[in-house]
């Protein structure tokens, strides 16, 4: 079923519009709030949560690009339960590991720098994106979007682990060129 | 909230076709069925209409062979450019696989003339450019140096319209030199959409499989390439070390 058909059946208030999410997308979700939360089961209620944010979502929104629609409300949610839980209590997965380099990002003393509090930074991010080849973006996103291992990424790019560290280690540095450059570190 | 954890949820907002175009990287080589020909098809920028717009009147329309059916093609003076959108498919290939994927040809020669193509399946248009290049060094392929052949490139040229992954052969110009690897359209090479079946060697004999990674340009500016695509050239500023490149490239293999 392509995604008009799906989205249809949400504005029918069809009860198999979920079914039918959830086996074109329960996958992709599931894996997401995987990589994020390790617990299966905080992983599973997470999935289960976006099925329910898109039920009460569409409509009146009608996403353009389903997969990302949904991506993102499982994202969101994972890192929610995440935050919500301590790391020495669940285990968290890849999330620690892309915090601390994210925080090469920032200027010495990460979590004390001076971001402004609720600071959309989505628009730069974008703007450094599209200004990324496009392996280094899909590398980057699959590191600090979809919350891949570096041997993950190395086998799905076929390439070394030393290289998809390289690749992530300049984006960053790049990264942190433009955040400094629009003054926003 | 913590400042990395404020830049990952940031990340999490960013534009939805950077986020789809990551999520199977391996799978970007499907073409949707569009594009079929004998070895495995590497993926290209679809330049997708949106709209009815209409057929350029008066405009030389390109004979075509029993092959092709429900299809029309016409040179363009204009490309609408509200009537185009894009998706880009292209498939992550390493420097090797860029030249072997598929067996390409590859050329060294003068860009002589470019047209932009109006293609009309059925009530669908969509706009190609076609590039007449003087052969002056065939490094692989069945072609004869000093020949002209036609390439057809994967968006329209000149028309001011951006096309993502294109920002190579979009500097395309008449009188350019340039090292080109290309695919060689034989009989099974069909562009299908819409219910019509386009046979692209009726309009060209090769084609460029992306506008980005496949053609290394001389312009005013100096050597354009996508240079992160080829980490051996990292340093070139002229067509000769391109030349060299391919030339050892093509004797390892």
């Amino acid at each position: 079923m392509d995604d008009r058909q799906i989205i249809e059946l949400y504005e029918q208030r069809s009860e198999t519009a979920i079914a039918e999410t959830a086996r074109k997308y329960g996958r992709l979700c599931r894996s997401i709030a995987s990589r994020i939360l390790r617990h299966r089961g905080d992983a599973e209620a997470c999935v289960n949560d976006t099925w329910l944010r898109a039920w009460n979502a569409i409509p009146p929104q009608r996403p353009v690009n389903l997969a990302a629609f949904l991506s993102k409300i499982t994202r969101n949610l994972a890192l929610n339960m995440l935050e919500r839980e301590t790391a020495e209590k669940r285990g968290s997965g890849q999330v620690p590991l892309l915090l601390d380099e994210l925080a090469a990002c920032l200027p010495a003393g990460g979590d004390a720098a001076q971001l402004e509090e609720n600071l959309d930074l989505t628009d730069l991010l974008n703007r450094f994106l599209g200004a990324q080849p496009l392996r280094t973006r899909q590398v980057f996103l699959r590191r600090y979007w979809y919350c891949d291992s570096i041997r993950e990424i190395a086998q799905m790019f076929r390439m070394g682990e030393s290289q998809v560290k390289m690749i992530l280690l300049r984006a960053r540095g790049e990264l942190r060129q433009l955040m400094q450059k629009e003054e926003i570190i | 909230m913590k400042k990395p954890m404020q830049l990952l949820r940031s990340l999490g907002q960013v534009d939805d076709t950077y986020i789809t175009e990551a999520a199977a990287p391996g799978a970007q080589s499907l073409c949707r069925g569009w594009l079929r020909w004998g070895v495995p098809a590497a993926c290209l920028v679809l330049v997708v209409a949106v709209g009815i717009p209409l057929l350029s009147a008066g405009a030389k329309r390109l004979p075509l062979s029993d092959g092709s059916r429900n299809v029309q093609v016409r040179y363009a003076d204009q490309v609408p450019a509200g009537s185009v959108s894009v998706e880009s498919l292209l498939e992550w290939l390493s420097e090797d696989e860029l030249l072997t994927r598929w067996n390409p040809a590859m050329v060294r020669g003068t860009v002589r003339r470019i047209r932009n193509l109006e293609i009309r399946f059925g009530t669908t248009t969509t706009h190609r450019a076609l590039a007449e290049i003087a052969v002056e060094t065939v490094y692989r392929g069945e072609i004869q140096p000093d020949t002209v052949i036609r390439v057809l490139l994967p968006c329209p040229i000149g028309t001011g319209i951006w096309v993502e992954d294109t920002e190579i052969v979009t500097q395309m110009q008449a009188g350019m030199a340039g090292i080109f690897i290309l695919i060689d359209y034989d009989e099974q090479a069909i562009w299908q959409q819409n219910n019509g079946t386009l046979k692209l060697s009726d309009i060209a004999g090769f084609g460029l499989a992306d506008g980005r990674r496949f053609a290394f340009l001389e312009t005013t500016d100096g050597l354009v390439f996508a240079r992160h695509d080829y980490p051996s050239l990292a340093g070139a500023t002229d067509l000769d070390a391109v030349e060299q490149f391919l030339l050892e490239s093509i004797g390892n293999n």
